[in-house]
């Protein structure tokens, strides 16, 4: 029988917001039923437990500090963690709830036994600095039983391990909640006394879910399992045969590195949204420059297109000995580019166009207007960088505003004839930025159409010019 | 140059008027508007209050009555010139309100064509459509159409005002200057926002251009508005305004002339039944006083024309008493000798011939008080004979206004400001709103809300501004308002959220300030309760008991000894631990005592400190003075200790000269305090009002303390004087007939104090045996058998958790004469697994099979009723083998934890027996034993928590009842124990409490030292 290990990290969340060090106390809370899911040494030790409510928790503890749950998160730590297992065992598999079983067996004679292997598991954990808990099993579900019930025990004893399993109740176990209530109500409370029933009488009194979860706790069934796989990378190096002092001759060595970039790219039909080409120059740090296309590339002529963009503006600080190129962000390629006989082919699309410009002038540089449903007119409208738009709120198109906006009111200094107004603009109490202003369309001597306001001092201001 | 404002809502048009209708026409009146319509959106339901506030302040302002309607994109102001129009709004209201669910209103265009007479005032939209609302519009009602011109400085002023009067020049219709108000002043703009965002379920940031962008939808002074408008249409405000003449007070209750035989007046009537039950409620002749008595009520119920009034109480409870429900009245008016013989309540006026001077007071203006509580398993009934009786046309219920308190403040203002929603729970869950040490403000702030930051301060003021906010409209508990004409002319009537139901826009202080009566049909558990013990009485003793009967005897020693010995679970009003605490004490011996007993627990006197005087003047210990003798007359009977909140309005007018309306305003003030701080403005009349009657100025402050303390708890003595009647009776079924007693009360609950584990054990306590519940003896109700030893309790499939009544009741009715005999037969009957399972685990097929857990094992093999297998050769088989079962019976902490589980009550071994038997348990004193315990002695308990309380009349303190295997122990734990040992006073289910004893005569008390929980003692 194959012999697993199950890891099961009970404070995942926690671990990855170093609280430790943290003066007060905190909980990560549910937010769906508000239930306290993971809680520090010092929220514990003021009485908080798993599975209390906020407010119980709340009036446990004075300065308590609440994080929400972040599902995202633990998924991301636990693949980290996965990674970093990868080297030392190859069968990996995520489990519901922060759990990580591997696959023991098929190491083994790579170890020379089971203790050398759980030696350099364990070596590897404890650096990474996450709590865990673990426990052995012929089965997954009784190595994930055991691991999340505390066992933290090491040991191919089938004798030792069954016995271990019988020994938990019912609700200790991964049966769903009614399922176990309907057994306690024929008096059967552990799992002893479930795995003492013949599988056919329960099978004629429960669900099939019930006889599958003993089948497969015992081992006697089948339990399919995905093994994780390590996300693609490509990383290549290239010495140079001689030092490079000026950065434009680059091109032909980087050619080479994109190139291989578009062989591993199109084989594999992906690709990459990011590369970073690390410069490694004489007696001095590396350097890297990091590129970037919006709409994704693979091809090493529209990456070196880019990359000397971003290259234009990189000073050296010594000659170049070597380089070496990194893609990040690889996903499947999907076709978005329409059919033949779309029209949209034509030229560079917008994407493409914006790629080129932050390649050029730095990820920062390239700002769009956002309009704001607010009726003050400096809040009305802002630049803001690219990519951190929200979307428009819905703004009443009816207003009459001027089409030139002066970045700042100025002073109104000669005299005008009102036209149109008053237009009372009193509002902006909640981000302690309010305005209270009279607009009026007004009219200079020069026959132009000016925006003006006269603010509560009675002083005027213009603030924009119609067209 | 005069205004009058035509467009105004209040904030009865919810999350839209930021101001209260009190507010409006106070800051009208203050501006000098000649008048003001308000006009909620499809709804008249704040008239009432700004109607109450121009006559209570005397404000020159008139008030219009009106509402805003929209049908697609047609928005109209109707407002009300006369009666006629005003009963024309009601309907179209109505109507509109009835298309749609609760809340909400759905306008037909032929609500808007049936407007005949109602005032319109259009406000165009500025978009194409207007050309043609505009002359659809005159072809219905020209003559009383104007366009509404408003003016809040908007972008678009100058459009939408050219639009408006060109639609004035090619419509030929006259245009008026309006407001479209929402605020009351510029100030409430913030509110208003937060309102708008909380209507849009948003934030104020997020909300964008749909805010208002200034202030200008306020009140305006006179003096602005005339530069915004032209003079002529403010002018027009002006003429309309005059035109209107409708004054809510000219609404008259009409009542329902049906009940009124041909042949005579409603009073005569009355009169005529009068005289049948006198000679029913007297049956050897009616003493001389009390004829007088009677006289003189009647007299005062024909000068104020109160006839119907009663004749329709009547009439309600003449038809519960015919389907044999059991009710009893209460109120002022309702502890007449006129309601007694009318058989509205069973207090005999004999007993306390005291109380009748306070029946329907002339001077004290007060509309005539009468509740009347039915059987609550029973009220639909007769809520259902009203609806048919009179029609769904010409009953409906009252409304609540349902308001913003502190939580729903909170969460929907944090929300507004964009705070995050888990934040602002951990706010609501940790302010105890009871800490009067600290306001929540300064709770909050230490919770970790920043007070100087901007935020912080924004949402501490909207908080408290918003409170006390109408919500939305709800049902009145059962206060009926009945109309001799359709109800929809009188006021709208809308749908309540239960279907089959109608509310009006009104409720029942709107009623009382326009002198419209209610009828207020209660439900009340232990009318219940007493009418299925008398049933069960008749039916084995074949003895028959009325409540009258049982007053009429006299006062029962016996009874009075089990109550002075706080022996009460199950004894109506007096079974809180805050009543049992106080029995001993006070040691009521007669009816009246019961009656002050009742009223005395109350937070009212409480905290008016008047418990502690009137106990030591009762033993004596204090003297008993009166300043006066007019004060005397009013206190003698309370000991000189004003108790009833009859007795604090007395005083206000013998003592300090209020005039009867003054009083009443005293009331409501009294009642409302909390909420409005009205109460104040009646300190310095009272205080002087004394002095000058000569009472000293201590004299004075010391009742106006009281009356504050009394504030809205005050208990009236018309009400506590039935609760008496019903707690005697109670109380006297339980000690005569215990088995009986305690049998309907497990009968009829849900209700009470107690779940039925505890008023099982405390009826074992009682010598009353209970046997279990068992497919082949029990009934579907708890019944009453009798053996050799007297009575006992069976109790009845009910009981089981989760089995549907239908099928439990089959399964009696289906019961072969020898019981059923296996699980086949049984499943015959109730052919269903689960309820099979429901029964095993309740333990009810033990007759025949081998506990609970080889029954349930056995129904579940399926295989066993599929028609193949079905032979009963393997049913009994498999039963006979019980073996199959998994494991033996379980152990007995098994058995216990499963009998709560399906039954919610175990007749096995108490928790605590379990426990202590398992030597689980280290030394303690059991509950019987504490009484031979020092006072002020070490003691250890252990007990199942089953109370917890933490009341608003005793600070920093929490009451918890442990009930252990013997009795119920009465620990109390200072806040300062709690919040050290937080853990276990707040999770624990069984708690060990050590600590010192306490003892006054017969009342004892833990306080509590360590508290340790041993919840997980039970665990398996």
């Amino acid at each position: 029988m194959t012999l697993w290990v199950y890891l099961h990290f009970n404070s995942l969340q926690l671990d990855s917001l170093f609280c430790e060090q943290a003066h007060q106390p905190i909980i990560i809370v549910e937010g769906k039923d508000n239930r306290v899911v993971q809680a520090c040494t010092k929220a514990q030790t003021a009485g908080i437990t798993i599975g209390q409510g906020l407010g119980a928790a709340a009036s446990l503890c004075q300065n308590l500090q609440v994080q929400p749950y972040n599902k995202e998160l633990e998924q991301e730590k636990l693949k980290e963690i996965a990674h970093s297992l990868y080297t030392l065992t190859s069968d990996i598999c995520f489990f519901a709830d922060a759990g990580l079983l591997l696959r023991v067996s098929n190491m083994l004679s790579l170890y020379q036994g089971l203790h050398a292997y759980w030696q350099s598991i364990s070596t590897l954990l404890n650096r990474l600095g996450f709590n865990y808990c673990y426990a052995c099993g012929y089965s997954p579900l009784a190595a994930r039983l055991l691991a999340r019930n505390g066992m933290n025990k090491i040991t191919d004893d089938h004798v030792l391990l069954l016995r271990a399993v019988r020994a938990h109740a019912l609700h200790e176990s991964d049966l769903p909640h009614n399922m176990s209530e309907q057994l306690t109500r024929v008096g059967v409370h552990t799992l002893d006394a479930l795995l003492s029933i013949p599988m056919v009488q329960l099978a004629k009194r429960f669900d099939a879910e019930l006889v599958h979860y003993v089948g497969r706790l015992l081992g006697h069934f089948k339990h399919p399992v995905n093994f994780y796989q390590p996300p693609e990378r490509f990383s290549r190096e290239l010495e140079l045969l001689f030092e490079l002092e000026n950065i434009s001759w680059l091109s032909k060595p980087l050619n080479k590195l994109l190139l291989q970039l578009e062989d591993f790219l199109s084989s594999r039909n992906k690709i990459a949204y990011q590369i970073n080409i690390t410069l490694q120059q004489r007696d001095c740090e590396a350097l890297v420059v990091t590129v970037q296309s919006k709409e994704g590339e693979y091809k090493a002529t529209k990456w070196l297109a880019l990359s000397e963009l971003a290259m234009s503006n990189v000073q050296l600080d010594a000659p170049i000995q070597g380089l070496s190129l990194q893609a990040k962000r690889i996903t499947a390629y999907e076709n978005t580019h329409g059919d033949l006989f779309s029209k949209q082919q034509k030229g560079g699309s917008r994407t493409a166009l914006l790629s080129i410009l932050q390649a050029k002038l730095g990820e920062h540089a390239i700002h769009t207007m956002q309009v704001h449903a607010d009726h003050r007119p400096e809040k009305a409208n802002s630049s803001v960088t690219l990519g951190a738009e929200t979307p428009d709120l819905i703004r009443d198109a009816s207003f009459i505003r001027p089409t030139i906006m002066l970045p700042f009111p100025e002073i109104l200094s000669e005299k005008v004839i009102i036209q149109q107004g008053p237009e009372r603009i009193s509002t902006g109490w909640w981000d302690a930025q309010p305005i209270i202003r009279d607009y009026f369309i007004a009219r200079d001597p020069s026959g132009r159409w000016l925006w003006v306001f006269r603010d509560p001092t009675q002083q005027w201001f213009v603030h924009g010019v119609f067209h | 140059m005069r205004y009058a404002e035509l467009f105004c809502q209040s904030n009865f048009s919810f999350l839209q008027g930021a101001s209260h209708p009190e507010e409006l026409v106070k800051q009208a009146d203050f501006l000098k508007y000649d008048a003001l319509a308000i006009c909620d959106e499809c709804s008249v339901a704040g008239v009432v209050r700004a109607h109450t506030a121009v006559k209570k302040y005397g404000l020159g302002v008139k008030l219009i009555i009106g509402s805003l309607l929209r049908y697609q994109d047609l928005e109209l102001v109707v407002i009300c010139p006369n009666r006629t129009a005003y009963a024309e709004l009601c309907r179209v209201i109505s109507n509109a309100r009835k298309r749609s669910k609760k809340g909400q209103y759905e306008l037909a265009l032929w609500d808007v064509m049936s407007i005949k007479h109602g005032f319109i005032l259009w406000l165009p939209s500025l978009s194409e459509r207007d050309n043609y609302w505009a002359s659809w519009l005159q072809q219905y009602h020209a003559n009383r159409l104007w366009i509404g011109v408003q003016r809040h400085l908007q972008n678009n002023d100058a459009a939408y005002l050219a639009h408006c009067e060109s639609l004035s020049a090619q419509f030929s219709l006259p245009i008026s200057a309006c407001g479209g108000v929402l605020m009351h002043s510029a100030t409430r703009q913030r509110l208003q926002h937060v309102l708008h965002a909380i209507r849009l379920g948003t934030s104020v940031e997020k909300v964008g251009s749909t805010l208002l962008c200034n202030a200008e939808r306020s009140l305006r002074s006179i003096n602005k508005l005339s530069k915004l408008f032209k003079k002529a249409w403010v002018d027009n405000s002006v003429v309309i305004a005059k035109r209107c003449e409708f004054n809510l007070d000219s609404l008259r209750y009409e009542y329902p002339s049906e009940l009124v035989p041909r042949s005579h007046t409603a009073m005569s009537y009355l009169r005529a039944l009068v005289e049948q039950g006198k000679q029913r409620r007297f049956p050897n002749g009616v003493p001389d006083h009390i004829i007088g008595i009677i006289h003189k009520e009647l007299a005062l119920i024909e000068e104020l024309d109160y006839a119907y009034f009663f004749l329709t109480i009547h009439d309600v409870v003449m038809f519960a008493k015919q389907q044999g429900i059991l009710y009893q009245g209460r109120g002022s008016a309702a502890n007449s000798v006129v309601c007694y013989c009318l058989e509205i309540t069973s207090v005999d006026p004999q007993q306390i011939s005291v109380l009748f001077e306070r029946f329907i007071s002339k001077e004290r203006n007060e509309p005539p008080d009468i509740d009347v509580d039915f059987e609550h398993q029973r009220r639909e009934e007769v809520i259902q004979y009203i609806y048919k009786k009179y029609g769904r046309e010409r009953a409906a219920l009252a409304a609540t206004v349902v308001s913003y308190r502190f939580k729903s403040a909170v969460r929907d203002v944090g929300k507004a400001l964009g705070i995050d929603a888990t934040q602002l729970e951990y706010f609501i869950k940790n302010i105890n709103r009871r800490d009067k040490s600290q306001h929540w403000q300064a709770q909050i702030v230490e919770l970790g809300l920043a007070p100087h930051s901007f935020l912080g301060q924004l949402f501490i003021e909207l908080v408290d501004e918003i409170m006390g906010f109408p919500r939305h409209l709800s049902q009145h508990v059962g206060g009926f308002v009945i109309s001799a004409g359709p109800l929809y002319e009188l006021v709208p009537v809308e749908n309540a959220s239960m279907t089959e139901r109608s509310v009006i826009q009104w409720d029942k202080d709107d009623l009382e300030s326009l002198a419209l009566l209610k009828v207020d049909i209660l439900a009340l558990g232990m009318l219940t309760a007493i009418r299925k013990a008398f049933q069960k009485i008749e039916l084995h003793l074949g003895h028959r008991w009325q409540i009258a009967d049982i007053t009429r005897l006299q006062e029962d020693a016996q009874v009075y000894g089990m109550l002075q010995n706080a022996d009460t679970v199950g004894v109506f009003q007096i079974e809180s631990r805050a009543q049992m605490s106080m029995l001993p004490r006070l040691k009521p011996a007669c009816y009246y005592d019961l009656v002050i007993q009742i009223a005395i627990v109350r937070p009212g006197p409480i905290q008016g400190d008047m418990v502690h005087p009137f106990l030591k003047r009762r033993n004596g210990e204090e003297e008993i003075s009166y300043p006066s003798e007019a004060v005397k007359d009013v206190l003698s009977r309370t000991m000189g200790v004003p108790i009833f909140q009859e007795q604090v309005i007395k005083l206000a007018m013998v003592a300090a000269g209020f005039s009867g309306g003054e009083a009443d305003q005293l009331r409501r003030a009294m009642a409302a305090w909390k909420k409005s701080g009205e109460l104040m403005q009646f300190k310095n009349k009272l205080i002087n009002g004394m002095q000058e009657r000569g009472y000293t100025q201590a004299y004075a402050e010391q009742i106006f303390s009281q009356i504050c303390g009394f504030g809205e708890y005050g208990f009236p003595e018309s009400h506590s004087a039935s609760f008496a009647v019903l707690a005697y009776v109670s109380a006297w079924l339980k000690y005569y007939y215990p088995a009986f007693f305690y049998c309907a009360l497990l009968n009829s609950l849900p209700m009470g104090f107690y779940s039925a584990s505890q008023l099982c054990q405390d009826a074992e306590r009682h010598n009353v045996t209970i046997w279990p519940v068992c497919v082949n003896q029990s009934d579907y109700d708890h019944k009453v058998c009798e053996t050799d030893n007297g009575f006992v309790i069976r109790l009845g499939l009910r009981l089981i958790k989760g089995l549907k009544a239908s099928i439990a009741k089959t399964v009696v009715t289906e019961r072969p004469e020898q019981g059923y005999k296996t699980v086949e037969a049984l499943f015959e009957v109730v052919c269903e697994h689960r309820t099979m399972s429901h029964l095993a685990s309740a333990n009810a097929l033990h007759t025949f099979t081998n506990g609970r857990y080889s029954a349930r094992w056995a129904i579940m093999d399926r295989e066993s009723t599929l028609p193949l297998f079905r032979t009963p050769e393997l049913v009994v088989e498999q039963i006979q083998k019980k073996n199959v079962a998994p494991v033996g019976e379980a152990e007995e902490i098994a058995t216990t934890i499963e009998d709560y589980k399906s039954t919610g009550l175990s007749l096995n071994k108490h928790p605590i027996t379990l426990l202590d038997e398992a030597g689980k348990l280290a030394h303690f004193t059991r509950a019987q034993h504490l009484m031979n315990l020092q006072h002020k002695s070490w003691v250890t308990v252990v007990g199942v928590v089953t109370g917890k309380q933490s009341p608003g009349t005793a600070k920093g303190v929490t009451f918890f009842t442990l009930e252990d295997d013997t009795g119920n122990i009465n620990v109390v734990v200072w806040s300062g124990t709690a919040r050290a040992q937080k853990q276990a006073y707040l999770n624990a289910k069984i708690l060990e409490v050590k600590g010192i004893i306490e003892k006054e005569e017969k009342v004892i008390h833990v306080i509590a030292g360590r508290l340790t929980n041993l919840s997980d003692l039970l665990t398996m």
